[in-house]
């Protein structure tokens, strides 16, 4: 029985592209549409880079959703932890 | 242990918590999504803090701070989140679950990751988190930020690499992933 040879052509990149070029893959900043679509092919076939590919993906996700913090509320925290420092027992301070 | 004057308390108050209200507000943000229930928990953190000042040894405030954050959330979300037991219809099946990621684990388990990004994000040195909030918050191209800080683009692209990549180490400290994906 003949096993069928996984597909190394130029048409699927090697790990080690897939390391090189990851980041700019996420971010949609390839300019080599060719490479850009090796990549994809090689994405859809391994596991562990595909595994890569999902977690940076993921913790861009989660870091495109911290904005500008509201110095308000920082202000408002800042002023509850004056006023801590200024008791002499935290236990009496009732939280709104 | 000696009880710490009223003066000394404040100082160490001052010292290791003060300093990071900020993060610890960016990390509550991330876990509850909701600025009032970011600032209760911010809050809740600073009591907890301050109550416990006097048994803090003054190494890694951060990690202490964010530890009793972390607690904090915890008692809340066993407060106000019922178990995760399956519903059952009137006729005693159960119901269909349309898609799991949305039961009380998956959420629990969300804020926390959301949360230790904010975390690491906060941990990064300056050049590597300057170019992170530029790309990755403020959405610009890597050009974009390039330009904005007077550097190349292979420097941009260098920097945000080591940035995420610090950023992930953090999560595996946090144990929020397992070598080759998420747990």
């Amino acid at each position: 029985m003949r096993f069928k040879r996984a597909k190394t052509t130029s048409d699927t990149a090697t790990c080690a592209e897939v390391m090189k070029h990851l980041q700019s893959y996420i971010d949609g900043e390839m300019r080599d549409d060719v490479t850009a679509r090796r990549v994809a092919a090689h994405l859809e076939m391994c596991r562990r880079c595909g595994l890569e590919f999902e977690t940076y993906k993921r913790l861009k996700n989660s870091l495109q959703q911290l904005g500008p913090l509201d110095q308000q509320a920082i202000s408002r925290l800042s002023q509850f932890a004056q006023s801590l420092g200024e008791r002499e027992d935290g236990d009496e301070i009732e939280l709104g | 242990m000696t009880k710490l004057s009223k003066r000394s308390r404040k100082a160490s108050f001052d010292k290791y918590v003060v300093p990071e209200l900020e993060l610890l507000y960016r990390v509550a943000l991330a876990m509850t999504g909701k600025p009032e229930n970011a600032e209760d928990l911010v809050q809740e953190t600073l009591l907890r803090a301050f109550r416990a000042i006097e048994r803090f040894d003054g190494r890694h405030p951060r990690a202490w701070l964010l530890t009793i954050l972390r607690n904090a959330l915890a008692n809340q979300v066993r407060k106000k989140v019922p178990l995760p037991v399956s519903d059952v219809d009137e006729s005693g099946n159960p119901e269909s679950v349309s898609d799991h990621r949305d039961s009380p684990e998956f959420q629990v388990v969300d804020q926390a990751f959301d949360g230790a990004v904010a975390a690491a994000f906060e941990e990064l040195p300056g050049k590597f988190r300057e170019v992170v909030a530029l790309v990755d918050i403020s959405g610009m191209s890597y050009a974009e930020a390039a330009a904005r800080l007077g550097v190349p683009v292979g420097t941009v692209m260098s920097r945000l690499h080591r940035g995420r990549t610090r950023i992930r180490e953090g999560l595996k400290s946090e144990e929020l992933f397992v070598e080759g994906g998420q747990v």
